[in-house]
């Protein structure tokens, strides 16, 4: 048949079936595997979606280590809002604990607190401008609530400060070497955290860390190397005495 | 003469080798689309028997959903800033997996004023570019009622956008979400256009489709969306409606729930409570 | 550069980022130009009505010019434009876009072998009289045969008429499957009507018989030929008359929109009374539809003849290629300019430089006229009779 028709004729089929046969192979060779396995996607999608590493930990994550606040938060009605949600997402504790400290805290807690026409009435709310005398310089919240556990509007009393561990005199320079810090009751001033009512198994793990040098901070690393095991653990013992406070408001 | 005998061979020549090259084309082809077909048959079998996604998370055992209560929203927008944390979305005013809608009905008004983040005024009260505020505009107005609505991917049974992909770039997976293959996406933006909820965007430094997962990643692993587990009022719910006793499965049956725009026939996977006349 | 439009009242956050921009209104406008030359085309060589002689091996090479360019907008559009093919190897069935690479591939190929066909014996005469490379690449464009024997002949007219039949319904489905990408769309009601294939296949008509006179009267003029006034007439009755239905059906849609006062029409109205007025109802409907309708309406009742026909006509049909474009932009940037929410209005900005702008457009809507001036030297469509010069 083929020997009947005009040469080009015959050569334009072999040219069009040529090609239908190299798309064809095309598809059969583009088309990824693992597509069509369960439906109209690349079945391979699915374990890299899953795969991601979550970036929030969650407040039981948190709580691990700062078991000093789980009694407040525990107890009082911002129990429903997670660490993370006012403390920033988790950058890794101690050593990126200055990014996770709340600086501006009249900000932040107007977020939730501020008075709005659309916020529900069952949320607690405040006009700022009036609260909580108006036409005064307002000091930060933390001033007379305690962010973990808010709930009765109180100023903090005035605790006693005194550790309920009496520590060993040669440690008495390195204590107060601490303090300068970390504020003379421990509670974390300068965006330098607080350590005051640290469970001591967790003081000591952290220690040590700064001791190998595995988490960073050039100073506590080279406090932490100045210090033998016996030191730290009598460190810690004494630190867990004190009540958990809350640091210091940044300087103006 | 001898031109003409050599003209007939080679005619000759050049159609059995024609007709022999495509007989072997069409044998090779035809027998790895078989062989493939057969390879397929096997692959599934294979993969069915073991769990998909993970070891631990098998998707053929959830039917995931998610439950909002309007009424207890108080826009304070931690969900909107923990999603772009956790996903890493474009961290400007144009881009968003989930976002907060305020109305505010002032007093004498039938129509409800709506705004939201792309508004200037927002964006001027909010921080950085990953911050985001309602500003305070209201406060001096006399409002009559007032109200939030977050708003996000519904995961609809039917989905409009999973329909008029061109390649098979985004699927509804067998747990019920819909997901995006960002190494297939080819960028046209059909699903965009075709999402009646506005809740897909694109972005344009990866030239691919975007919108809520649902955190997939942290879901498959036990957790909870982000969104969900910052939200500090119990606005948000998720849960496994194959679980009677689960937080979404509870929200359902405890409330009469709406959904939005179900006129669309997308049959959204997203249930409201507190859902007013001008929400659209 | 990714432009934030600037809105009125409330839209979704994620729309304040327009995604179809001026590349997507000169998509469809570049494959209703195809549609169109090819439907002119057909007149002559399916139809065969021998006024359109002169202008239909030209309309074939518009065809063929334009078509070569239509997937470039498109492939600048897309994100990764590298993974294209993934629409012809997993093709979604469910989705429309799905279908353009089939449509777009099979009527490529339809149309270049409808071209190979109509020029083939022009070409063997080429390949005899020249020279050098000249002479090779008109030997290798028909596959180095010279076989124009009377048999060869009648096979070519026999290929020549199947391919003209089966590429109308083919060019149209090239381009009514973009109407219908915009008619089925549920998320927008400007664009959501069963009318809109029909409507989108009807100005492509239109489009591509005011392109082929607009064509014919300028390649004329600069070959300094005699127009030929039975072939330009019947294309100005051609394009009145397909105009009209046109316009009737535009019409209609809009009609039908207000008719049915669906929720979000008060928007739509807002819209088309406020910043659609001029691009909409003056520009598009008035001047771009009527006024052409008018003109041609007056030039055929009083059976104008000459050069103020001459003028009447290619007026006209500029204006005609004006309403269309405007038509795809009222479509496409419209419909978007329409927030989901029903409740606000947004402003597509077009950006002067850069991947989707009003630059690269324009190099795109010029390029296909570049490529025809390049085709019309090699494969010269002219059938001047003695004395036209």
């Amino acid at each position: 048949m083929l020997n009947n028709l005009p040469k080009h004729i015959v050569r334009l089929l072999l040219i069009l079936g040529f090609s239908l046969l190299l798309a064809l192979a095309a598809k059969t060779y583009l088309t990824d595997p693992s597509f069509y396995k369960y439906g109209h996607f690349r079945a391979d999608a699915i374990p890299e979606l899953a795969a991601g590493e979550p970036v929030y930990k969650g407040s039981s994550f948190c709580l691990e280590c700062h078991k000093e606040r789980q009694a407040d938060w525990s107890t009082g009605t911002h129990i429903a809002v997670q660490c993370e949600v006012c403390h920033g997402v988790y950058q890794g504790c101690p050593e990126n604990s200055k990014a996770m400290l709340p600086v501006d805290t009249i900000t932040l807690c107007s977020t939730c607190h501020q008075a709005m026409p659309a916020r529900p009435a069952r949320q607690p709310q405040v006009v700022l401008a009036e609260h909580p005398f108006p036409d005064e310089v307002k000091p930060p919240c933390q001033t007379c609530h305690n962010p973990h556990s808010p709930t009765v509007v109180e100023l903090l009393a005035e605790s006693d400060t005194r550790a309920k561990v009496e520590p060993p005199a040669y440690l008495l320079t390195v204590i107060a070497k601490c303090l300068k810090c970390h504020g003379d009751k421990g509670q974390g001033r300068r965006k330098n955290p607080p350590i005051a009512g640290f469970e001591s198994a967790v003081f000591i793990e952290k220690m040590n860390q700064f001791k190998s040098g595995a988490i960073g901070s050039k100073t506590m690393q080279r406090y932490a190397k100045t210090l033998t095991d016996e030191d730290i653990a009598e460190l810690a013992r004494y630190y867990e005495g004190f009540p958990a406070t809350l640091p210091d408001p940044p300087p103006e | 003469m001898e031109n003409d005998k050599r003209k007939t061979q080679r005619r000759e020549f050049l159609c059995t080798t024609g007709k022999a090259l495509a007989g072997i084309g069409v044998i090779t082809g035809g027998g790895k689309l078989l062989a493939d077909s057969g390879k397929e048959n096997v692959a599934d079998m294979a993969a069915k028997a073991a769990s998909l996604p993970t070891s631990e998370y098998d998707w053929t055992q959830h039917r995931w959903a998610y439950g909002i209560d309007a009424t207890k929203c108080i826009g304070c927008l931690r969900c909107v800033e923990a999603c772009k944390a956790e996903n890493d979305v474009i961290g400007d005013a144009n881009h968003f997996r989930t976002w907060i809608e305020r109305y505010v009905y002032l007093e004498g008004e039938d129509h409800a004023l709506v705004d939201s983040h792309a508004d200037p005024q927002n964006i001027a009260a909010s921080g950085s570019g990953s911050e985001y505020r309602f500003d305070n505009r209201y406060k001096d107005e006399k409002v009559s009622k007032a109200f939030f609505i977050p708003k996000m991917c519904n995961h609809c049974a039917r989905p409009a956008c999973v329909q008029v992909c061109p390649v098979g770039a985004t699927f509804r997976a067998e747990d019920g979400t819909v997901l995006i293959d960002h190494d297939y996406c080819i960028g046209c933006r059909y699903c965009v256009q075709a999402c009646p909820y506005g809740a897909r965007f694109f972005i344009e430094e990866e030239g691919v489709s975007d919108k809520c997962t649902w955190c997939y990643h942290r879901i498959t692993k036990g957790l909870m969306p982000a969104c969900v587990d910052v939200c500090p009022t119990g606005t948000r719910v998720f849960g496994d409606l194959n679980d009677a006793s689960s937080p979404v499965s509870e929200f359902i049956k405890n409330n009469p729930v709406q959904v939005l725009r179900p006129e669309s026939g997308n049959a959204p996977m997203c249930f409201y409570v507190g859902l007013d006349k001008d929400v659209s | 550069m990714t432009e934030i439009a600037p809105f009125t009242g409330y839209v979704y956050p994620n729309e304040t980022i327009i995604s179809w921009g001026v590349l997507i209104v000169i998509y469809p406008y570049l494959t209703g130009l195809v549609a169109g030359a090819f439907t002119v085309s057909s007149f002559y060589h399916v139809f065969g009505m021998q006024q359109f002689k002169p202008v239909a091996r030209l309309a074939l090479l518009t065809s063929l010019s334009v078509m070569l360019f239509v997937p470039t907008p498109l492939l600048l559009h897309l994100g990764h434009p590298e993974r294209s093919y993934l629409s012809m190897v997993t093709p979604h069935l469910t989705s429309a876009f799905a279908m353009f690479g089939f449509f777009a591939a099979f009527y490529t190929i339809l149309l270049i072998l409808e071209v190979w066909f109509v020029f083939r014996a022009d070409n063997v005469a080429r390949a005899h009289y020249s020279t050098g490379l000249a002479r090779t690449f008109y030997r290798t464009v028909t596959l180095w045969s010279d076989d124009v024997s009377p048999r060869a002949r009648l096979i070519d007219s026999k290929w020549l008429l199947t391919l003209a039949i089966v590429g109308i319904p083919s060019a149209h489905g090239l381009h009514g499957y973009i109407g219908f990408v915009y008619g089925s769309l549920k998320a927008r009601q400007w664009w959501e009507s069963d009318l809109m294939p029909i409507i989108f296949l009807f100005s492509a008509i239109v489009s591509g018989i005011a392109l082929l006179m607009v064509l014919y009267v300028v390649t004329c003029k600069l070959r300094r030929v005699r127009i030929d006034h039975a072939c330009l007439r019947g294309l100005t009755l051609a394009l009145w008359g397909f105009l009209m239905f046109t316009v009737v059906l535009e019409g209609l849609e809009f009609a039908n929109l207000v008719y049915k006062g669906k929720e979000g029409v008060d928007m739509i109205m807002l819209y088309v009374q406020g910043p659609l007025f001029w691009r909409y109802f003056v520009l598009q409907f008035g001047m771009g539809a009527l006024l052409p309708v008018f003109i041609m309406g007056i030039m055929i009742a009083v059976n104008l003849r000459g050069r103020a026909f001459v003028i009447g006509a290619t007026m006209s049909a500029l204006l005609v290629l004006m309403n269309v474009l405007l038509m795809r932009w009222n479509v496409v940037i419209g419909g978007q300019e329409i927030s989901k929410t029903g409740k606000g209005l947004l402003t597509y900005l077009m950006p002067f430089f850069g991947h989707e702008s009003f630059v690269s457009a324009s190099i795109l809507m010029i390029a296909p006229f570049v490529l025809l001036w390049i085709l019309v030297r090699l494969f010269p469509p002219w059938v001047d009779r003695p004395g036209d010069r």
